[in-house]
């Protein structure tokens, strides 16, 4: 029973992260990639970026479950 | 309007947030000013996000107060910007209050919750530094 009950929350966990990563990714690539390449010295737009790279790559590791 | 492809619709919406520089547009707005369906506004927002803002080095932003926006302001892109982090923030918060801390505080034993816990909570704080401005 618990085993089950585990398994349903992870599933619904994982397609959660997923989402999440799929959010990240749009933002990056519509928002924060055009602003880089446009006004490449802009330090904020360089943090920003730098931070959710790394948020998406954690979120992609756990939505493929590893 | 009858079949509109996504990169005319998209080309539609384009000028006419050009045209209504530096004020931006809401849905209805642009259902007026493209004399396109309200659901091909939305295919030509999409388009124009995905599309023609990396092409144009210009991010479609969005408020509350002002609708859709082809700003050129960088002052613009970073306040839209922070609204998506901070909007992130939020998600992130509930899906670790609401789903995984209950999970992990019930199967303390289970490898993977534990390392979901470890890592959204990284994630919430890498998101938290951004929303405070560092």
């Amino acid at each position: 029973m618990t085993t089950i009950e585990g398994a349903d929350w992870t599933t619904y966990e994982r397609g959660c992260v997923r989402e999440e990563m799929l959010r990240i990714t749009r933002l990056l690539d519509t928002v924060l990639i055009p602003h880089l390449k446009g006004h490449p010295d802009d330090e904020w737009a360089q943090l920003v970026l730098g931070q959710l790279t790394s948020v998406k790559t954690a979120l992609e590791l756990l939505a493929r479950g590893e | 309007m009858g079949r509109v492809p996504a990169n005319v619709a998209g080309d539609l919406v384009r000028v006419a947030l050009m045209e209504a520089r530096p004020a931006g547009l809401t849905t209805r707005q642009l259902v007026t000013a493209t004399e396109l369906s309200q659901y091909q506004v939305q295919s030509g927002l999409r388009f124009v996000r995905e599309v023609l803002a990396a092409e144009n080095l210009t991010p479609l932003t969005w408020t509350r107060r002002d609708g859709y926006q082809l700003s050129t302001e960088p002052a613009d892109w970073i306040a839209y910007e922070r609204a998506c982090v901070r909007t992130e923030l939020t998600r992130i918060a509930r899906l670790l209050s609401s789903t995984v801390i209950p999970h992990a505080q019930r199967l303390p034993d289970d490898e993977w919750v534990q390392l979901v816990l470890g890592q959204l909570t990284g994630v919430k704080s890498a998101l938290g530094l951004l929303v405070r401005g560092a």
